[in-house]
């Protein structure tokens, strides 16, 4: 496809291979924020390909990972409501919860639907107005825009059978905290690139200020990833932090504004809880007062998804380590569980099952547990 | 298309969750790949390489205009 096949190319991503181990003195530790860029740079051997130049950690820019499972409970609670239909992105389906996922709850007679855009979800609201649709509003500012579409689109429609269950986050208060955290490895950042094109990258100027940590904006494509990865490095080598752009051709300085509008619009800035990170200031998304009918904790009596546990109890299995996953603290392949009893058939936390989960990226592309053992060995650094 | 209403036909945009975050803008995406091309054609470009050999060349870097 245009514009992506040029961003694969072999020859330039090995001659950037060659330019970031060419500059670099000493190894560095970069993050990289999302989970769609977790899953290129494994996908494409990255990680192993810098080995000893850049330790690539994974971040928590998974949103069905850091969604707490008493979100997830309220859903299942929800779907066994009279007249009630719960509908979700696919990917939410298979996490787990404190008892149970959203997927056995269906197989116990919830009603579960999938949708792959808010906006389908208020179809079904408005085809059949006897029954209430819930939406399990997960999700990053990439996907804020569609659900605060969907209740402006509710509002003009007149419904008051379509409702919101909501658990949006913001990355960048994520960021934040993870800084501040004891023990943080972090160097610099790749941000993620799609929050940014709704959210602009102005704002990552005081992060950067404030924590001296250069944060390069970054793509998800492997000429993207290191570009993102050569910048970041040469602004490390060079004591440098500054917000870089390499995202351009998607990003704009201003981000989306349009995007941004909606947002602020339909959603106020809160607290929020992490699965994995606890709470993060200003970290979560609600909806503002003249979209409060349509929030489903308010309407039906959900809990407020903020569980004091979560960050004790990240998982439904105790040996799960998602929490530490999520903060780059372990890599996936280093958790005792990883491709023994947890699987993406049989995933023990998160992480395992989402589409940009870090565990299920290493374990589809870095051979599973097959070569686990000697994965792990080889890319521990002496 | 309600985030991106200038967005026209032929335009590429990035969609996520079913709407239209943002417009591709090609200028963007011609220029770093032309900076990535000058930058293996000349030493001096301003990104540091090792040296290499000509078979490790990319394709011209033009090949993406139309």
């Amino acid at each position: 496809m245009k514009y992506v096949d040029e961003f694969r190319d072999p020859a330039t991503s090995l001659r950037l291979l060659d330019d970031i181990k060419a500059a670099v003195s000493r190894p560095w530790t970069v993050m990289e924020v999302c989970g769609g860029q977790t899953h290129g740079l494994l996908r494409y051997g990255i990680p192993e390909a810098l080995r000893g130049a850049v330790d690539l950690i994974h971040g928590p820019g998974c949103p069905v990972c850091v969604t707490p499972e008493a979100v997830i409970d309220d859903a299942i609670r929800l779907s066994f409501r009279d007249n009630t239909v719960l509908a979700s992105f696919g990917d939410m389906l298979r996490v787990p919860g404190s008892v149970e996922s959203l997927q056995t709850a269906r197989s116990r007679g919830g009603r579960v639907v999938t949708v792959s855009s808010p906006l389908d979800a208020v179809r079904l609201a408005a085809n059949d107005r006897n029954q209430t649709v819930v939406f399990l509003a997960v999700g990053f500012e990439t996907t804020a825009p569609a659900t605060a579409l969907a209740a402006l689109q509710a509002r003009g429609a007149g419904l008051s059978n379509f409702l919101l269950l909501t658990a949006h986050v913001r990355v960048q208060p994520a960021m934040e905290l993870l800084l501040q955290q004891d023990g943080c490895r972090v160097q610099g950042f790749l941000a993620a690139g799609h929050v940014c094109a709704v959210t602009g990258i102005r704002s990552y100027r005081a992060l950067v200020r404030q924590h001296r940590v250069p944060v390069v904006v970054t793509g998800f494509e492997p000429i993207d990833l290191l570009t993102g990865i050569r910048n970041c490095v040469q602004q490390l080598e060079a004591g440098t932090a500054e917000v870089q752009n390499c995202y351009r051709r998607a990003v704009a300085e201003d981000g989306n504004p349009d995007a941004v509008r909606i947002i602020e619009d339909v959603y106020d800035v809160v607290d929020s809880d992490w699965r994995g990170l606890g709470r993060v200031p200003g970290g979560g998304l609600r909806l503002a007062e003249p979209f409060r009918v349509f929030d489903a904790r308010e309407r039906l009596g959900a809990d407020d998804g903020q569980s004091a546990t979560c960050r004790d109890a990240p998982s439904l299995s105790d040996s799960c380590r998602a929490g530490d996953v999520l903060t780059g603290r372990l890599r996936p392949c280093d958790c005792p569980e990883f491709g023994q009893r947890c699987t993406p058939d049989t995933p023990l936390g998160a992480p395992m099952v989402s589409a940009e989960g870090a565990c299920a990226a290493w374990y589809r592309y870095a051979g599973g547990h097959a070569e686990l053992s000697g994965a792990a060995e080889t890319g521990r650094r002496p | 298309m309600a985030c991106v209403p200038h967005a026209d036909v032929g335009d590429y945009v990035v969609v996520h969750a079913g709407i239209a975050i943002s417009r591709l803008d090609t200028r963007e995406a011609e220029r770093l790949l032309a900076d990535l091309a000058d930058a293996e054609l000349s030493p001096n470009a301003g990104i540091r390489r090792p040296q290499q050999s000509a078979s490790e060349l990319p394709p011209d870097g033009n090949r993406n205009t139309p």
